[in-house]
């Protein structure tokens, strides 16, 4: 498999990482349960969860740090088990970067030099003007926050066409992290990068992600384009003059529904006149929109368990 | 110049289609001038580029905006706000609120009916002391 | 295929990539301590001998059977400058492999552009290089010193003697390196596969010994007041089947055991093999299980029933040694020597269950915390 011939199926636009039927169990867990799931190339994907869902399990198995019990990853089209030319192309920022404590920074550098063809030095010295790295310049003594924009600095100037950050900005301070974005919105924007996020931060990942991806339980709940999550699904608030006969929480057209005094909350896909009648039939005297939020979504498919699709 | 809210639920993209167009309205942006690029502008708005990149090109599929090879994207020179429309829509919404708010209140729809009738008297009023 | 150093292609290339600089880094180290130790203890101890030597024989009062002894065993592998070397070998092989399990770096080095194989492949490739140019500084420096005092040396040393040891330990060195990687890919922690490599390398003569003892009390009656031949038969054939498969003995004496050239045959054979064992173990190693004791539940029964039992068996062993003189079995009467021998086997057979139960409940709990 020539990088030629890897190159030319990821300029094709095809689904550049695609998992398929991924099944991983632990002696007492399953951790990926037929988890199915196609990044395209360009776009920033954000894969949200729970701790202990099953995300940083399902990363790993990506980068082939893992194996899958069943199933299969493939990057471009080929599969990434043993395969240095499809990992060449992925840069990984982990959650905790631990280092060959006996290298330095320098070393590392000639490390990734050697071991990346791509490597562009002049594009870590551009970051390294963002990050401005200690120029005590050892592993050991740097934090984890140091670490992490090393990291991220090293995985950078290897031109990787896909980026894969595993919770990037947890321990970083909110300047470090406004950095961050930036950065890697001009990657997407310079360079076309793919970047694959997991991350507890909901609110980052819904201003700059395309699709999104929900895993609970070592499975993938949900998963669409944030456009498309919020164009079907809606969030209504609806006020009765008195309680309704029927209950509300468990019509069937209602994904999750919550209840304060007499006023009810719900999310649906199914917001259409024969429900607002059906409503109003139960003495529904109000209802309104409100925005929802990938905060809703996702206590949404966590608390019920079951998909949201 | 242009405020995304990644908590509503208008998609990214209509926002900053929404607000390209409102800023042209205002007279913020006119015709001919120079638009930051799609990179530029998504690291103004901190927003995806593949939103941005999309938005743009609504708004040029809607003749807001022409792009200029190699000179890069202007505000269309030909561009017509439509101004009623746009202001219509806000009012709307506007006005909505306001009944909510005074249903919340306990006022009947008569009730605000009344409230507003009185608004226009007093609005005449003033407009006479203002024209004393 | 034995193995395929890059897929048919030429080895030179391991040599330019990052992962064989990460290497070695480390690596470089042990090549300063290894032929550090050689020259220090054996070379020196070398040179001073002849020294000795030509002291006497200066001085008039040379005696051939002074030294008779002096070179054999200083080019044994019981010397403590080659047990020294092989336990600093065994070390930096098992750090080689093991020291990327602390810290899950394997995670980081798994995600690097490389196969599987090349990254073990390197491994091996830096540390058998390093052993092998360290042997060999000191090994010509042996033969310099030899050719220089040829004269005097010649009756206790030959060229032949000194090519065959070379070749031989060399072999036995290339064979421990192999063994102690192989069995660090089936330990995940580091330094703690190099000592079960230690102790499964002295196994079957450990074992042999600990079986002697055994036999010594079934047969006792037996060997008091009969014969001692039939049990001196016994005792040679278990120690000689136990010298036969340990490879690490065959540098002991020449020709001992095996003849040399059947030696260098077994010794490469199971080198091949090792080696294929070896990159195949590294190919299917679940990195998730980083730090673990054993990565494969095999390996925990194995180690749980073979710790158990060898403990169970030194613990009895011991006993029963301790009991031959309390109760005096080589003194009583006839009469009561049945008896006595009855008791003390009860008692030991008590002792190996007991000590093994015991063995066997702390090991797994140490297994079980090693994954926590």
């Amino acid at each position: 498999m020539t990088l030629m011939k890897v190159k030319k199926m990821m300029i094709r636009g095809d689904n550049l990482i695609s998992v398929i039927n991924a099944n991983k169990s632990y002696p007492y867990k399953k951790a990926l349960s037929s988890v199915n799931l196609e990044v395209e190339e360009g776009s920033i994907f954000g894969l949200i969860g729970p701790n202990g869902a099953g995300k940083t399990t399902l990363i790993k198995c990506i980068l082939d740090i893992y194996k899958l019990d069943s199933g299969d990853i493939k990057i471009g089209g080929e599969n990434i088990r043993n395969n240095p030319e499809a990992k060449a192309q992925i840069g990984y920022v982990a959650d905790e970067n631990k280092y060959f404590t006996t290298f330095n920074i320098d070393e590392m550098i000639k490390l990734y030099k050697m071991t990346y063809k791509n490597f562009d030095m002049d594009r870590f010295n551009e970051l390294n003007r963002i990050f401005k790295l200690p120029d005590d310049r050892s592993i050991g003594r740097l934090s984890k926050g140091m670490k992490m924009r090393l990291s991220l600095m090293l995985n950078l100037s290897i031109r990787p066409k896909i980026l894969i950050m595993d919770e990037p900005t947890s321990g970083l301070d909110p300047i470090a992290r406004k950095n961050l974005i930036r950065i890697l919105l001009d990657e997407v924007a310079e360079r076309k990068t793919t970047i694959f996020i997991s991350s507890h931060n909901l609110g980052e990942l819904e201003r700059i992600c395309d699709t999104v991806a929900i895993m609970n339980e070592g499975e993938i709940k949900y998963r669409d384009s944030l456009e498309n999550m919020k164009t079907s699904m809606k969030k209504v608030q609806i006020a009765f003059k008195e309680e309704p006969k029927i209950k509300i929480e468990e019509m069937k057209e209602f994904r999750s529904v919550e209840k304060i005094g007499r006023v009810y909350t719900v999310l649906t896909k199914e917001f259409n006149q024969q429900l607002i009648s059906k409503l109003e039939k139960e003495g529904m005297v109000f209802y309104q929109e409100i925005n929802l939020t990938l905060e809703d979504i996702f206590m949404c498919c966590i608390q019920k368990g079951t998909g949201v699709m | 110049m242009i405020n995304i809210d990644s908590r509503s639920s208008t998609p990214i993209y209509q926002q900053i289609i929404d607000g390209m167009k409102e800023n042209i309205l205002k007279g913020i942006l006119k015709p001919g001038d120079k638009l930051p690029s799609v990179r530029e502008l998504s690291a103004l708005i901190t927003a995806n580029p593949n939103t941005v990149s999309r938005a743009y090109m609504e708004l040029e599929r809607q003749n807001v905006i022409e792009t200029i090879r190699g000179r890069g994207t202007y505000v269309s020179a030909l561009c017509q706000p439509r101004m009623e429309e746009e202001r219509m829509n806000a009012l709307k919404d506007n006005l909505k609120k306001i009944i909510i708010e005074a249903h919340y209140l306990g006022l009947s729809k008569e009730d605000i009916i009344n409230l507003m009738e009185s608004s226009y008297d007093f609005d005449e009023g003033k407009e006479n002391d203002d024209k004393r | 295929m034995l193995y395929s150093k890059g897929n048919g292609g030429d080895v030179m290339k391991y040599f330019i990539k990052g992962i064989f600089y990460k290497e070695f880094k480390m690596a470089k180290w042990f090549f300063f301590i290894l032929t550090g130790e050689l020259l220090y203890l054996f070379n020196l101890s070398f040179m001073n001998n002849i020294q000795f030597i030509k002291d006497a024989v200066k001085k008039g009062n040379f005696n051939y059977d002074n030294y008779a002894y002096t070179f054999e065993t200083l080019f044994s592998n019981t010397d403590s400058s080659k047990l020294l070397f092989i336990i600093s070998i065994i070390l930096f092989a098992s750090i080689m492999v093991g020291n990327d399990f602390v810290n899950k770096k394997y995670e980081l080095i798994a995600a690097l552009p490389y196969k599987r194989e090349e990254i073990i492949i390197t491994k091996y490739i830096i540390t058998v290089i390093i052993t092998v140019i360290s042997f060999t500084i000191s090994f010509i420096a042996v033969l310099i010193a030899y050719k220089n005092n040829e004269t005097l040396l010649s009756c206790y040393l030959s060229y032949g003697f000194l090519y065959k040891f070379y070749s031989v330990n060399l072999l036995i060195y290339i064979f421990i390196i192999t063994f102690t990687m192989l069995i660090q890919t089936l330990c995940g922690k580091n330094i703690l596969g190099g000592i079960f490599a230690g102790i499964f390398l002295i196994l079957p003569i450990g074992l042999s010994y600990l079986l002697e003892e055994v036999f010594r009390m079934v047969f006792f009656i037996k060997m008091r007041f009969g014969n001692y031949d039939f049990l001196t038969s016994i005792y040679n054939k278990i120690e000689s089947i136990a010298y036969y498969i340990s490879p690490i003995t065959y540098g002991t004496d020449y020709e001992k055991s095996l003849n040399y050239g059947a030696k260098i045959i077994i010794l490469i054979a199971v080198i091949a093999l090792l080696i294929y064992l070896m990159i195949i173990s590294f190919k299917i190693l679940p990195f998730e299980r980083c730090g673990y004791i054993s990565i494969y539940r095999l390996g925990d029964i194995i180690l749980k029933i073979g710790i158990s039992f060898c403990t169970g068996l030194l613990a009895a062993d011991i006993l029963a040694a301790n009991l031959t003189n309390v109760f005096g079995l080589y003194e009583i009467d006839k009469t009561l020597v049945q008896q006595y021998v009855n008791y003390t086997i009860f008692y030991s057979a008590l002792c190996f269950i007991g000590v093994g139960i015991l063995t066997y409940f702390i090991t797994n709990k140490i297994i079980k915390l090693s994954k926590s």
